[in-house]
């Protein structure tokens, strides 16, 4: 095999498809005339043909859970974020119970707030209500949180 | 799929754990199989691989985001790889090459396309014994066959992988070649 070191080095060449063109035509004119060459070309590329056939191992099915459980901790916030990221619907929720618990709160708190039905003719000092003299009212007068101090005349529709 | 990866890893900077997780998937099973290929032990593969991706995950700051990313998580896997080659006992290979049930356990797993049992148990034996002879094969030489031949990588992407120079890289993909061609000849 000595003499054909050339040729085993074109042989290299050709598998690594790296091979000028010039020594691939040497390569092939000396295959043809040697049997010796030929078995031996063919041996390699047998070689790498069983080689490339092991390929296509699968990792263990619980490798990934595995690698993630020997994670170091990561930060709390980017815990929190990511939650809210993937539960969109969750988030909306909480963000409905907080608005609608304010919104409770605040008509709760309307109550305690002084008012007084529309009505012309009626004259409001501060927290009181006066119909003044010699007016005459339609329809009820609702004062809440406040007083009423009536001079003229409050007539039921 | 670069795009994908950039992304993840931009999340994992971020300190999003799970991003991670989807790395994972994506390139397990190569990484498992360049340690397996590399140490012919499935428990001990699986140790390694994992510790490969534990490993990107702790340095990932030092992850050059213009550089391809499997290049520099098979350079983790290979360089623990061959750190435990290099730490082992040599009679410990002659035990990897004799345990054939783990060839068993292993080939299991292969999605199987064959229909019949017989030719099942055939290819599972050839399969172990090609095992057999890349175990063989010198720690230099096994690297760049497993890269080249099993992972079908580039001789450039292989020199970035082991930080040779490409010319060094095809020397030894000829020597590993030849010693391979000596060694399956009579299969």
């Amino acid at each position: 095999m000595n003499c054909h070191e050339e040729i085993i080095e074109y042989m290299h060449d050709y598998l690594d498809e790296d091979i000028k063109p010039e020594h691939k035509e040497v390569l092939r004119k000396h295959l043809h005339d040697c049997a010796e060459c030929r078995d031996y070309f063919h041996e390699m590329k047998k070689a790498v043909a069983l080689v490339q056939s092991t390929s296509h191992i699968k990792a263990p099915d619980d490798f990934t859970a595995k690698v993630m459980a020997q994670l170091p901790k990561e930060t709390k916030t980017t815990g929190a974020k990511r939650w809210f990221k993937s539960h969109p619907f969750m988030t909306a929720a909480a963000m409905f119970i907080i608005l609608m618990t304010g919104s409770v709160f605040s008509t709760y708190n309307q109550d305690e707030h002084f008012s007084v039905s529309k009505q012309p003719n009626l004259v409001v000092e501060g927290e009181t209500v006066i119909v003044p003299e010699g007016e005459t009212i339609k329809g009820n007068v609702v004062v809440q949180n406040g007083n009423i101090q009536i001079d003229g005349e409050v007539e039921e529709m | 799929m670069d795009a994908l990866i950039k992304e993840r890893i931009n999340q994992v900077l971020k300190g999003d754990h799970n991003a991670f997780g989807e790395i994972v998937e994506i390139y397990k099973d190569k990484v498992f199989q360049i340690c397996f290929r590399m140490l012919g032990n499935r428990q001990e593969a699986e140790d390694l691989a994992q510790e490969a991706f534990v490993r990107a995950y702790v340095n990932i700051r030092s992850f050059n985001i213009t550089m391809k990313f499997s290049t520099w998580l098979y350079r983790i896997a290979t360089n623990l790889c061959i750190d435990r080659l290099r730490k082992k006992k040599p009679d410990y290979y002659l035990d990897a090459e004799v345990a054939g049930t783990e060839g068993l356990n292993m080939y299991s797993q292969i999605a199987s396309d064959m229909a019949k049992p017989e030719e099942e148990v055939e290819s599972l034996e050839l399969q172990e014994t090609i095992q057999v002879e890349i175990m063989k094969l010198p720690e230099k030489y096994r690297s760049v066959i497993v890269l080249k031949y099993i992972e079908e990588l580039s001789l450039k992407e292989i020199s970035e992988i082991l930080d040779l120079p490409v010319g060094t890289v095809k020397t030894r993909i000829h020597r590993g070649r030849e010693a391979l061609r000596k060694q399956l000849r009579h299969l």
